[in-house]
């Protein structure tokens, strides 16, 4: 007995429902957590900001102040430094943040961004 | 024969079969738990084309029985029997159906998948997390892979069983 096209429909039906339940799972995963930004100098927490609840298109920047100073944007699920004065930039090198647990760090200013989950024990913009 | 005596030797074929499986380290090729090639559907496979549905359900139930028995334990036996039970049924119906297009392999196939689908199933009943399902794709696609094997093996047992004498002797 060899292998007919009903066969290859069958293992075709099996596989793409794996690829869509997968998908599914995927994309959910991305989406369904709110993301917080964590933005931290000397030690101190000088900002939280949830980037779910930026709007997509939307973009919010942070001018933050201290030996050099950094601009850091914040975009729907996503934060990075912008643009910094510090010599080495590789804050700004580090590029977006999208997942919980990046972070991105400018040492010349002591300036940390961290993400967190909704979890986080940080809700409130304290300045 | 005796449909006791058919039947009983048809629950050990299985049996020995799903036990021998269990040496084959099929996971250090594939690092998914629970993860088998589930070459017991043969038998399933065989009685399904060869006797009828009631047979194949009550040698699949006292197979499980047994094997939770004699190697798993309660959780083994829920399983495999959610598993085997709906791998049965979209098997009965595809060979019921009697499409031409349509051989071993996809039959196989879709016992496979539906088989992964039962157990998966039975982990959401007792585990009560959506997140079980997340499972599921890695699970299908490896059936794919498993249900071919099962495929070759059921082909090569019908070939041989399939003369006349033999199919006389075997009713």
């Amino acid at each position: 007995m060899k292998p007919k096209i009903g066969d290859f429909i069958i293992a075709f039906l099996v596989l793409s429902f794996a690829l869509l339940l997968s998908y599914y799972y995927i994309s959910k995963a991305n989406t369904s957590e709110n993301l917080v930004a964590v933005i931290s100098q000397n030690g101190k927490i000088i900002q939280a900001i949830n980037l779910s609840e930026i709007k997509a298109g939307e973009t919010k920047s942070i001018n933050i102040d201290g030996t050099f100073s950094a601009i850091i944007t914040a975009q729907h699920n996503k934060i990075r430094f912008e643009s910094s004065s510090c010599p080495d930039k590789v804050c700004v090198h580090t590029g977006w943040l999208t997942k919980k647990g990046q972070s991105a760090v400018c040492l010349p200013n002591k300036i940390i961004i961290k993400i967190q989950g909704k979890k986080s024990d940080v809700d409130i913009i304290v300045k | 024969m005796k449909k006791i005596a058919r039947n009983a030797i048809l629950v050990v074929l299985a049996l020995v079969i799903s036990y021998l499986e269990r040496f084959i380290p099929l996971q250090a090729f594939v690092p998914l738990p629970g993860i088998k090639l589930g070459l017991a559907n043969i038998i399933t496979i065989f009685i399904l084309y060869f006797y009828d549905i009631p047979t194949a359900v009550i040698v699949l139930f006292v197979r499980i029985f047994l094997s939770s028995l004699l190697f798993g334990g309660i959780t083994s036996f829920v399983f495999s029997l959610t598993g085997g039970l709906l791998a049965l049924l979209i098997m009965a119906i595809l060979i019921k159906l009697n499409i031409k297009p349509l051989t071993i392999y996809g039959i196989s196939i879709a016992g496979a998948a539906f088989h992964n689908f039962g157990q998966i199933l039975a982990a959401y009943a007792i585990l009560q997390d959506i997140a079980v399902f997340g499972y599921l794709p890695f699970l299908l696609i490896s059936s794919i892979v498993t249900g071919i094997i099962t495929a070759v093996f059921s082909n090569l047992v019908l070939n041989r069983l399939s003369k006349p004498d033999l199919i006389k002797l075997l009713k």
